[in-house]
């Protein structure tokens, strides 16, 4: 049966998060699992150690990803996507609606996951990257004139997430949403509907989250998604057992900004090794954000100390 | 479409599409040659997105992972001369697992990225004998 998280009653989820210390984690997280340390031309024979998999190919070992201090930040590419028409306001709207669903999950008692999510948008950078020797931005962004992956039709987005291999923690996610062979649409007219993008980056938020796929077929991380479908706008019950139990209520947040890894650069590398980039601190003041209670949610998105918006606890 | 057992593989920072990105380039034994390539064809490498480099690592969800010692049944895209990606990223790659009732295909490690539209292969083929689906995908080209 399907639950919309933000309905959810507060008993029914305590009961549900209570049970779920006995239950088989049906929800799937992201693990690494590395067996070799690579080097440029450096062939590894020696055999991978097992690193075994269930029956839907969920990982059973190696350290699950997660983020520092329980807090991450996202921004979206500020061009939204032209061949599609659907403008930034609009996929950032997208993109915030589906990380509140998350944010927003009743993990028992009408607690939200201990997480918080800000929000740096607008990026300017318009490809995934992790510089590891000057700032980042965790980015949602649209592929309008290519997919440089192999088979492009057979995928509508791509999360990418650098980790440090010592401890899992995660340093960095982008986000490509595949419009160069995808057809997206923001409407809620069920006839008009073609690949939902909020079922999409719904979904995506839950990689960002650390969730990987599981095998629930109405569930947000289910792995395939049917065109026309909104289901994977709602959280199903694994998903709200997988973002509890990921980021228990109650467990301390940081207060400090959430900023990406080395601090939050707005552009690509390249752009600003050439010049073109601008300070953390600039990066900030271009956008507003207006202080919203939502009520019945327990969520407030707020403005950050440089105009960032915050969502969660 | 191939079945391979992996050999040996390395990591490496690499340009794709304007991006910087962990690849993993995994040196394949070809085992059998089921179709689409030169019969001549013995070994091939396959390149992955993600992997270890030093201290970073990078997860790819839906990207293929072949591990080493391990055979599978790969269906590969040409990328270059001498170097093939798997067809639609995890969804064309099955490890061969030895069961009583024969060698089995079970689903990538990691499951395919969100996909739309199309019947998953992945469905079709998880947990059928290898043989079975040899049969399928050959009937399924003809």
């Amino acid at each position: 049966m399907r639950r919309p998280a933000r309905v959810l009653a507060a008993a029914c989820a305590a009961s549900l998060i209570a049970s779920s210390a006995y239950a088989r984690d049906d929800y799937c997280r992201t693990k690494a699992c590395d067996n070799h340390v690579g080097y440029d031309d450096v062939w590894q024979t020696e055999p991978d150690p097992p690193c075994d998999v269930d029956g839907d190919g969920c990982r059973l070992e190696g350290q699950p990803l997660y983020w520092p201090k329980s807090c991450l930040s996202f921004a979206v590419q500020q061009d939204g996507s032209r061949t599609q028409g659907i403008d930034f306001d609009t996929v950032h709207g997208v993109v915030e609606q589906a990380f509140t669903t998350w944010m927003s999950a009743d993990c028992g008692e009408g607690q939200p996951p201990s997480m918080r999510v800000d929000d740096f948008s607008p990026a300017t950078c318009d490809h995934p990257e992790y510089n590891s020797d000057q700032g980042n931005a965790n980015v949602f962004m649209f592929r309008d004139n290519d997919w440089p992956h192999v088979d492009g039709e057979d995928t509508l987005a791509l999360t990418t997430i650098t980790y440090n291999r010592e401890n899992a923690q995660i340093f960095d996610a982008d986000v490509e949403i595949n419009s160069y062979a995808s057809t997206f649409t923001t409407t809620d007219e069920p006839g008009e509907i073609r690949d939902d993008l909020l079922a999409v980056l719904t979904h995506e938020a839950g990689h960002f989250l650390g969730l990987s796929h599981d095998g629930n077929s109405p569930a947000t991380m289910y792995k395939q998604y049917s065109p026309g479908s909104i289901t994977q706008r709602d959280l199903y019950e694994s998903d709200i057992r997988g973002i509890c139990e990921i980021y228990p209520p109650g467990e301390p947040v940081s207060q400090d900004e959430c900023v990406p890894r080395h601090g939050y650069m707005r552009s690509c590398a390249v752009e600003q090794k050439s010049g073109c980039g601008i300070s953390p601190e600039q990066a900030g003041n271009g956008r507003s954000a207006a202080l919203v209670a939502l009520v019945g949610l327990g969520l407030v998105l707020r403005r950050g100390r440089l105009g960032r918006r915050r969502l969660g606890t | 479409m191939l079945v391979v057992t992996a050999v040996a593989k390395r990591s490496s920072w690499q340009t794709i599409g304007g991006t910087r990105r962990i690849v993993t380039d995994t040196r394949v034994r070809v085992d059998e040659l089921v179709s689409g390539m030169d019969p001549s064809t013995t070994e091939l490498v396959v390149r992955t997105l993600g992997g270890v480099v030093g201290n970073v690592g990078q997860v790819v969800e839906g990207s293929a992972e072949l591990t080493l010692g391990e055979q599978s049944l790969t269906f590969v895209t040409q990328l270059d001369t001498a170097l093939f990606g798997v067809t639609a990223m995890g969804q064309g790659h099955y490890p061969i697992m030895t069961e009583a009732r024969g060698r089995i295909l079970r689903p990538n490690r990691q499951l395919p990225a969100l996909v739309g539209g199309k019947p998953s292969a992945v469905e079709t083929l998880r947990g059928r004998l290898l043989t079975e689906s040899l049969a399928l995908v050959r009937a399924e080209r003809r």
